[in-house]
């Protein structure tokens, strides 16, 4: 009887001291931000697309809401190109919460789409591509970029399907920004997390778009000064 | 005694899981040819599924091909357009679905990422392109070698 209740207690104080460590480590690891894995792309058609293999859609949820980085969604809200031709959707469906929205076309011309999709915007951009350079339209077109994806942060981009995510981290890394602290985290429809936010809705067979609960940086161009090339 | 006896339990109980484990490993490796069913030998090509229809060929156990894809597909050239001429010039057909549809069906999760074409037998997967591997990148843009791998597992005509 006594050796059993020497067992049994043993027992519960060893559970308590693994429950106890656990918490004490949870807590520790909400107050200081762990190390990133460095970006590393991986292989094969989500590769060429430059997605991470370390950090994307199937493991971003651990990554969200640290204060050392940015979360920048790259798709337009509503792109001019017919998506529903291939049976897409030219909206924005839905985003994953903490990412904000920086329309990658506003930023830079985009082409390659399939041909039933048509155009997509092909209006004002910051910059252009010259030569295989990127060469900046507006005086402020630099300052733009540096504020909406600072370089002293993280970034962690994403867009439908990681194409767009990795357009923008060739421009930044183009124009200086360092590779090491940008990560193509792929696209939003490859994402099943616990942080989606749904933005369209259908009821009454109708559908509606909640753009309102997007966080989305606009660019007036109107305001910019363009830079004569000539 | 006793404790002897459990030791030896425990040790041929360990043994047969691990001769269990090795067995269904080999046989999952076999491959075995086999032939779609008769209704998708034709000039079809690519043929759109909707996600019911889907969830009733794997339930009715059927054996056919699936081709999952994404809004913009970011090949040079297009997977579909592709896999459609290969399908028509060898008279099979392929079904398709959008990927934001698969993602609802019993079978992703298994398939994580489009775009990718999925060799069903008996309602199950026996293989699929991955978007993740170096291996499977020609299979996306080269018809011959999609062509190759796809003829592994299926007869391409139904004599």
């Amino acid at each position: 009887m006594k050796k059993s209740l020497k067992i049994i207690i043993s027992i519960i104080i060893v559970l308590l001291l693994v429950g106890g460590s656990f918490l004490l480590g949870k807590n520790n690891s909400n107050n200081k931000l762990s190390k990133l894995p460095k970006p590393e792309v991986t292989e094969g058609e989500r590769g060429q697309l430059g997605i991470d293999k370390n950090i994307n859609e199937s493991n971003i949820d651990k990554y969200l809401g640290r204060s050392d980085s940015v979360y920048r969604d790259v798709r337009m809200l509503k792109d001019p190109g017919n998506y529903e031709a291939i049976g897409g959707d030219s909206y924005l469906s839905g985003f994953v919460k903490g990412f904000e929205v920086v329309s990658l076309p506003y930023i830079i011309p985009v082409s390659g789409l399939p041909e039933a999709v048509g155009d997509t915007y092909t209006g004002k951009t910051l910059f252009r591509l010259e030569k295989d350079k990127y060469v900046a339209n507006y005086k402020e077109s630099l300052d733009i970029l540096e504020y909406l994806f600072p370089k002293d942060k993280n970034i962690f981009l994403m867009c439908g399907g990681g194409g767009y995510a990795g357009m923008t981290k060739n421009l930044l890394v183009s124009l200086g920004w360092d590779e090491n602290k940008i990560y193509n985290t792929g696209g939003y429809w490859n994402y099943n997390g616990k942080n989606n936010v749904e933005v369209k809705n259908k009821v009454d067979g109708k559908t509606t778009y909640d753009f309102w609960k997007v966080n989305y940086h606009d660019i007036d161009f109107d305001s910019l000064v363009e830079i004569d090339h000539e | 005694m006793n404790k002897n006896k459990i030791i030896l339990i425990v040790v041929i109980l360990l043994v047969l899981i691990i001769i269990g484990i090795l067995l269904f490993v080999n046989g999952s490796k076999k491959i075995e040819k086999f032939y779609l069913d008769d209704e998708y030998y034709n000039e079809l090509g690519l043929v759109t599924v909707e996600k019911d229809d889907f969830e009733k060929l794997l339930s009715e156990k059927k054996n056919f091909l699936l081709f999952i894809y994404n809004d913009v597909c970011s090949f040079k050239i297009p997977c579909d357009t592709i896999y459609d001429k290969v399908a028509k010039d060898n008279k099979f057909e392929i079904l398709q679905m959008n990927f934001r549809e698969f993602k609802d069906t019993s079978l992703y999760g298994k398939v994580k990422y489009a775009p990718s074409v999925i060799v069903i037998k008996d309602g199950k997967i026996v293989d699929f392109l991955d978007a993740e591997s170096d291996e499977d990148l020609d299979r996306y843009q080269d018809g011959d070698k999609f062509l190759e791998w796809l003829s592994s597992y299926i007869y391409l005509n139904k004599e």
